[in-house]
């Protein structure tokens, strides 16, 4: 990330947060001052408009999670359908649910949730999934405790590399500069639009998968091909369908 | 993308054309397919995968086969060096990733698994495969996912896989290639040792030999200017105790692969020449080579007899590479000394790839001259100290213990105490051919050092003080005096 | 060396081929949980004629609006096979083949069989249920093909149920996929094609299997 586009950050982030969160009432969201934002793969345009929204500040939990299939039991465990959920839907969970004497500790993150149940519990919010541009347009900001050129990427990294050593738990890793927590580091996370990887912008030669993404023209179109976070991000994002449950992704609302 | 098979018949002549104009210097017949009129298949067997350096056992099967595969794909933490860990993706929790062997022919059914405890997305382009990606858009898989697909194997020889996954060169610098081979359906000629060797090259955050958990750094990825050169994965992983042994008058047939992700290999092994190299890994061979490249991304065949003991070093020519990054893998020969071919004893080298005259170490000029102030036990106990670890640790190891059978100890060193000379000798002039040593035998060269007498009177009293071969201060005046001699 | 070049010139027109001939072939659906038969359903109300199973497509809520301005909700298709794919209508290119593809499906079959046509629109702006009537009436196609309009959350569950990707474009257009699908008379997802211009074969396989 350019450093210009750090400070213009951390300044929309001093100057913003503070008298629109004093308006909201929305404690545990962030708002995020809408911007542009120079997209990963190269469209049309050089960079994409993101409106103001709100982001929640941590991953939904087991324990949040657990409120939502109580009052909703078609999403059980036992009750939600293969074509929304694959058999690994809340693998991590007791069968019969979570219960305080059982299953992973209350503050971590839920994993194996599908897109759609992951929609459905923001829905249930009167929220929704945070769409690609705005979950990267939030990603890109810097710790806040950390502001050095290289303190994200290092983040990232040794996640990566299997270096990060810390509980598994939401608020765990770190807070950017919009008091967003764990952008990087703990899970990964569903976003709305994510098959709305569509290399081609002309309808004609559109191959079943976006291939440009993982074969040799992935440089080709890539703003910034030695941005291999990003390329990583959005290669996973491609090998996933809706009804996927996997161990390592999770979620969170935008409004 | 592989070769593709099916010429229109305009385009023949025009490519055999080309493969006159190539006039290979050997060509194994090979069978060409019609792809519209394949060999029928059948039966069905599991494939055996092996892990580096083992190959797997041929096929048995008289016709084609359906062969099928299951390879899993696991991300772990595994050791890159003694003390240095980095965190592996692998084919089949391995690098490099399992063997393939399949025939020309076979229908390939393959199954690939993406581990559940896996954090990213991975697939496979095998170059063996004739269609789109290799494979690779057929088997991206998230983690938790199995994907399967099938090919006919229709071309023979040894190919590369790797995951193709974006970023792709960051999949392959973490540990995602190996090795399928597509034989002769009759298969290979016969040999008694088939090994696999794959060298490859890893990007760390650490430099050469920094402990601890190394992460990959994409800068140093970028530039081609890797940390580790490795033969099969790890420094070391067969080399030492993890050598790979054959005996006097065997035949070996290696089965080589570059993964890279950037380096070309200048595979060399120290001590023996390739009596054949199936050049790239294909049809064609050629005979009697010292030094085969190997693209990254591509393979070769060498098959070679063994005729004297020893230990053969199977490098990357490059030879930074191998000796300040990891690239050497080892063989070693156990047998009957065969002095028709080599002969130590007459200090005599009957082929010598690397040139038959000594080395010599270091550089400066007219070092005996240089006068200078003798100095006390305890300076000359120091600075040898710091000589030793800069000249001499990396093979006669710490504290002098030598490696048996490779390197000699010079800890009470029965051979350097009856020498006359203190071993000034061995320094000034290197040594070659057997010798024994406290009771061993050893058939290796050490280089000529070119050091000063000061510095040689420093190590060679450490040698003796600490590394108990009877002690004593040696004067520079005292190796001055024996170069004089000895002029 | 003019050899070489028109060798290598040659390969590179025959990778093409290949290439191009591979990404409209026939692709089965890699269904990894197979609704091999219909698993008891807890939620099917009883007087459904048909027991839709944990893989139905039709589980989907939501309304849709057809070309007739009928509101109706995709569980009202089940009892017949459905061809299913995604399209919109001001696409200048693809869509008219997907089009295409589907009445070459539908010449093949007998006209006694019942089966519909089901065809969502991406564009949840532009692709109002009086603009798909008279893309219908442009087509020409019968009282079986049903052209739908939805919201565009909707669109996008539905997308991302069938694995159809898809991105809305500065210019109002659709990069997508292109994909026919064919769900059996419980919603299920039997079969799938990819690509323009494929051969109508598999798909009538397909559907008369399910009769």
């Amino acid at each position: 990330m350019k450093i210009i586009g750090f400070y213009k950050l951390l300044i929309i982030g001093l100057l913003c947060l503070p008298g629109l969160k004093s308006s909201g009432q929305q404690q545990d969201m962030a708002f995020i001052e809408g911007g542009t934002y120079k997209p990963f793969v190269k469209g049309d345009k050089e960079e994409v408009p993101v409106n103001a929204f709100w982001m929640d500040k941590k991953a939904v939990t087991n324990t949040d999670y657990q409120r939502f299939v109580e009052a909703n039991p078609q999403w059980s465990k036992e009750n939600a359908k293969r074509i929304f959920a694959d058999s690994n839907y809340l693998y991590h969970w007791p069968d019969s649910g979570l219960s305080q004497h059982s299953g992973p500790p209350d503050g971590a993150p839920v994993v194996n949730v599908s897109w759609f149940a992951a929609k459905a519990y923001c829905e249930w919010q009167n929220k929704r999934l945070p769409k690609l541009h705005e979950w990267e347009f939030v990603a890109r900001a810097f710790p806040k405790n950390d502001v050095s050129a290289d303190s994200l990427q290092r983040i990232i990294s040794d996640w990566y590399s299997n270096r990060l050593k810390h509980d598994f738990l939401v608020g765990s890793v770190y807070q950017n500069t919009y008091g967003v927590w764990d952008m990087h580091g703990l899970v990964w996370e569903w976003v709305y639009d994510f098959n709305s990887i569509v290399m081609n912008n002309d309808g004609r030669n559109q191959e079943e998968m976006p291939e440009g993404l993982f074969c040799g023209s992935a440089s080709l179109n890539a703003n910034d091909a030695t941005d291999y976070a990003a390329f990583v991000r959005f290669a996973f994002r491609t090998s996933l369908k809706g009804n996927y449950n996997l161990r390592k992704l999770g979620f969170r609302c935008a409004k | 993308m592989n070769s593709i098979h099916n010429f229109p018949k305009l385009l023949l002549p025009l490519l055999a054309a080309v493969i006159l104009l190539l006039a290979p210097a050997c060509q194994r017949d090979k069978q060409k397919f019609n792809t519209d009129n394949l060999p029928p298949i059948k039966g069905e067997v599991m494939a055996k995968l092996t892990v580096a350096p083992e190959v797997p056992p041929r096929i048995q099967a008289k016709t084609n086969t359906k062969v099928i595969v299951h390879l899993e794909i696991v991300e772990q933490v595994m050791r890159l060096a003694d003390g240095v860990e980095y965190n592996f993706w692998t084919f089949g929790g391995v690098v490099p990733g399992k063997f393939i062997r399949v025939r020309q022919g076979d229908l390939v059914e393959f199954h690939l698994h993406n581990h559940p405890d896996n954090m990213f997305p991975h697939n496979i382009d095998l170059h063996a495969v004739t269609g789109p990606g290799g494979g690779a858009e057929a088997t991206l898989i998230a983690p938790g996912k199995s994907a399967q697909f099938s090919f006919r194997a229709l071309n023979e020889g040894l190919y590369v896989y790797h995951c193709a996954t974006a970023p792709v060169g960051m999949h392959i610098a973490n540990g995602m290639y190996g090795l399928i081979l597509v034989e002769p359906l009759a298969g290979m000629s016969p040999v008694d040792h088939e090994f696999y060797v794959m060298q490859s090259e890893f990007y760390t955050s650490g430099r050469f030999g920094e402990r601890g958990l190394q992460e990959f750094d994409m800068q140093k990825a970028l530039d081609e200017n890797p940390d580790y050169v490795v033969m099969n994965g790890a420094v070391g992983a067969s080399a030492g105790e993890n050598a790979m042994q054959v005996k006097v008058g065997e035949t070996v047939r290696l089965f080589l692969g570059n993964g890279g992700p950037n380096l070309v290999s200048s595979f060399h092994a120290i001590g023996e020449i390739f009596d054949k190299v199936y050049i790239e890994g294909g049809s064609m061979y050629t005979e009697n080579v010292q030094t085969t490249l190997i693209p990254a991304g591509g393979s070769a065949i060498v098959e070679f007899k063994c005729e004297v003991p020893g230990t053969l070093h199977l490098v990357d020519h490059s030879i930074f590479r191998a000796f300040n990054k990891g690239a050497i893998a080892q063989i070693k020969v156990i047998g009957e000394e065969n002095h028709d071919v080599f002969s130590g004893k007459e200090k005599e080298t009957v082929y010598l790839p690397e040139g038959s005259a000594i080395q010599k170490v270091g550089e400066r000029k007219d070092a005996s001259e240089e006068v200078v102030s003798e100095r006390t036990l305890e300076e000359r106990l120091e600075k040898g100290e710091s000589l030793y670890k800069q000249n001499c640790l990396a093979c006669h190891m710490d504290q002098g213990k030598g490696v048996i059978g490779v390197f000699p100890p010079l800890n009470n060193s029965d051979f350097l105490q009856a020498r006359d000379d203190k071993g000034f000798g061995i320094i000034v002039n290197g040594l070659q051919g057997e010798i024994v040593v406290n009771g061993t035998s050893y058939n290796n060269i050490m280089p000529a050092m070119h050091m000063s007498d000061d510095n040689i009177a420093s190590v060679m009293t450490y040698i003796f003080t600490e590394l108990n071969n009877g002690g004593g201060l040696i004067n520079a005046a005292d190796v001055r005096q024996w170069r004089e001699k000895n002029k | 060396m003019k050899i070489l070049k028109k060798r290598t010139f040659a390969i590179l027109l025959i990778a093409l081929l290949v290439i191009g001939f591979n990404s409209c072939d026939d692709s089965t659906a890699h269904q990894e949980t197979t609704a091999s038969c219909c698993s008891t359903d807890k939620e099917t109300q009883s007087d459904e004629p048909v027991s839709l199973s944990d893989m139905s497509v039709y589980h989907l809520d939501g309304d849709w609006h057809d070309q007739n301005g009928k509101q109706l909700a995709l569980k009202d298709f089940a009892g017949k096979p459905v061809v299913l794919t995604m399209f919109f209508t001001h696409c200048e290119y693809a869509c008219p083949l997907l089009v295409h593809d589907m009445k070459g499906v539908e010449e093949q079959l007998d006209a006694d069989m019942e089966y519909t046509f089901v065809l969502v629109s991406f564009d949840d702006k532009r692709d109002t249920p009086e603009r798909l009537k008279s893309y219908a009436d442009s087509q020409g196609v019968g009282e079986n093909w049903v052209f739908l309009h939805g919201d565009a959350n909707q669109i996008k569950a539905l997308s991302i149920l069938l694995n159809i990707n898809y991105e809305a474009l500065e210019n109002g257009q659709f990069a997508h996929s292109n994909r026919k699908l064919v769900l059996d008379q419980g919603g299920a997802i039997v079969f799938q094609q990819d690509g323009l211009q494929t051969k109508p074969e598999p798909v009538v396989k397909a559907l008369l299997d399910l009769i």
